[in-house]
């Protein structure tokens, strides 16, 4: 009972936080939104490279897909955001199945930088069509009424929040069930993987399809939450920072996902007044991670284990605290 | 007639500038089987440093060469004994160095830009500016100058690697460092010469480049990228192969440039790229490994 009793007391606080998060005002609701898209980026990329081992440095292609198509139905089609939305995770996964039997072949290096290049070509591409995409003035994405409401940021952080839990619930029962185990032998060797009956491509193209469309979707709610996207939105840099919450968080976990997410979308803001060191900071923070490769989710298991080991030493045997800390730092 | 030679001697001369840091690539990932994402800001670092000794201070040419190839130097070792070598002893995989690597790139260029204020350096020609004119085609010197840089670099490594014992020695690192070690070589040494070679290369070449595209903080990135796609394109391990890739790279990139924008250039490269990917993945010269 006594190991249960702080993370439920941890639980509620966080899910009364959650639901009162836009009384905090406009800014505190739009942080929230870009947390709420960064979380389910990182749950997606976690599942093709935390999960399955593939590296993913195309996320920010598909996530302009997912962008670009949402505001495009709404804008050229006259698409209703209840169908653009859902059409705009179809894009991706379009796209992802399109692409998929080119970039699914290659290995590490060379999946490295074939999902790269699919990336960049995404977003020249988006630069020189000014004729569909507005080019590098961007395109406004319509504000959308349901019975004569316009439907605002509130609603949009409610959206949002309601994704993240179900990505998270989704992403909870894959990692936990075979299909998760599958990818994780996979991720552990792949021969090995296959050897034991696994059929290593189509789990492959599984973990790659479902990163895509949670990409896709948080596209498509960046682009409705935001109501301009322009390219520089899903640039050259952006790509290497799109999987920094993944990175942050510690590739694998899913509770990582949503530290990092937290913690690489509010680090800018917090920076803001020193844009200049934005880049140094990024630097040190990824090559820092490195030797602490389980990222900042198990450093922060890892502290709160201990200190939470030595309070309840200290609080329930008070003569033995010395010996017990003694055997712990053996 | 002329405009083509001309696009395609720019596209050739950028294309050995992408060949270059493919072939530092392949130095590096022969001894270590590492992707060193930070070598691009070793050329940024070269241009940078030739843009303040030889623009700013007015230090002459083969001085300012001989600085930068100690800076140089003095980077690597530090970049290697602080990153490499430590995560190399924690036996970190692959991804974890890439990514690392990655970081430090983001390092050095965050800090290049702060004191550099991210502007737009102006390094002045070595050669004044006189032009080249050959039958009505007129070319630069600092265009040649990259070409003959780079072919001059690829020759005395493929000698080096092919005929020398330290050479030899280099490639068996990245083979097997245990039986390496058995053998007599120290691994450790091999790594630092590895990363020696490619910072020397790497800083010479932005020397070289500087005069021609004026050197900035951020432009470590897109160049790496660029050199990556030389080196998948010719074959990973190969080092004349990293540098015809480059070539290939950059001619198309130039053509398209002249004939369509420069985006449809990015385009292009990239789209050829993944091609070239979904149909020979070892590259053009590369074996299946």
């Amino acid at each position: 009972m006594r190991s249960t009793k702080p993370t439920t007391i941890l639980i509620i606080v966080l899910l009364v936080v959650v639901a009162t998060l836009p009384l905090f005002g406009k800014y505190v609701t739009y942080l929230s939104h870009l947390i709420g898209i960064a979380i389910i980026l990182a749950l997606g990329i976690n599942i093709f490279w935390g999960l399955c081992g593939q590296i993913q440095f195309g996320a920010a292609g598909f996530y302009a897909v997912g962008a670009y198509a949402c505001a495009l139905l709404q804008a050229k089609l006259g698409w209703h955001v209840a169908y653009a939305l859902p059409a705009a995770v179809l894009a991706s996964l379009l796209i992802g199945l399109v692409t998929a039997p080119a970039l699914l072949r290659l290995k590490i290096h060379t999946l490295a930088l074939g999902t790269m290049a699919f990336a960049l070509v995404v977003y020249y591409w988006l630069e020189t069509t000014a004729s569909v995409t507005g080019g590098e003035e961007g395109l406004r994405v319509l504000a959308a009424y349901v019975s004569g409401y316009r439907l605002g940021p509130v609603f949009y952080y409610y959206l949002i929040t309601l994704f993240v839990i179900l990505g998270f619930i989704v992403a909870e029962r894959f990692k936990r069930c075979k299909i998760g185990r599958a990818w994780m032998a996979i991720r552990e060797d792949e021969g090995c993987a296959a050897v034991m009956g696994i059929n290593v491509g189509r789990y492959k193209l599984l973990a790659f399809l479902i990163c895509c469309g949670y990409l896709g979707l948080g596209g498509a709610l960046f682009a409705q939450q935001s109501g301009w996207i322009t390219p520089m939105s899903f640039g050259i840099f952006y790509n290497v920072t799109i999987i920094f919450p993944v990175i942050v968080g510690g590739l694998g976990s899913n509770w990582g996902c949503i530290l990092g997410g937290v913690v690489m979308t509010l680090l800018p803001q917090v920076l803001s007044g020193m844009q200049q060191y934005q880049v140094l900071v990024y630097g040190f923070l990824l090559a820092g991670l490195m030797f602490a490769p389980k990222g900042l989710a198990s450093l922060l298991e890892e502290g709160t284990r201990k200190l939470w080991r030595t309070f309840s030493v200290v609080a329930h045997t008070g003569d033995k605290t010395e010996d017990r800390q003694h055997c712990g730092e053996n | 007639m002329a405009e083509i030679v001309e696009t395609i001697v720019i596209g050739i001369s950028i294309g050995c500038l992408y060949g270059l840091i493919g072939l530092c690539f392949t130095v590096i990932y022969n001894a270590t089987d590492v992707i060193n994402f930070a070598q691009g800001e070793f050329l940024m670092l070269g241009a940078v440093w030739s843009w303040l000794l030889a623009t700013v201070l007015g230090i002459s040419l083969w001085i300012a060469a001989l600085i930068i190839v100690g800076l140089s130097l003095i980077a690597a070792v530090v970049f290697e004994r602080i990153v490499i070598t430590p995560l190399m002893n924690m036996n970190a995989g692959f991804i974890r160095i890439a990514i690392c690597t990655m970081g430090i790139s983001m390092i050095i260029s965050g800090a290049t830009g702060v004191l550099t204020k991210f502007d737009w350096l102006r390094a002045d020609p070595f050669f004044g500016i006189t032009v080249w004119g050959v039958g009505g085609v007129s070319i630069q010197p600092q265009y040649v100058m990259v070409v003959v840089e780079t072919l001059i670099f690829l020759g005395i490594y493929y000698f080096f690697s092919k005929s020398t014992i330290y050479g030899i020695a280099l490639r068996a690192t990245g083979f097997n460092k245990t039986t390496v070690r058995l053998l007599g070589v120290a691994p450790a040494a091999m790594v630092f010469l590895a990363f020696g070679i490619a910072a020397v290369m790497s800083g010479l070449g932005g020397m070289a480049m500087a005069p021609v595209t004026n050197p900035n903080a951020m432009m470590g990135l897109p160049l790496v990228i660029k050199g990556f796609v030389a080196a998948i394109v010719g074959g990973l391990g190969n080092p004349y192969a990293a540098v015809v890739g480059g070539i290939f790279v950059g001619v198309l990139a130039s053509l398209v440039t002249a004939y369509l924008s420069s985006a449809y250039a990015e385009i292009a490269v990239f789209a050829v790229l993944i091609g070239f990917l979904a149909i020979r993945p070892s590259g053009l010269f590369g074996e299946a490994k």
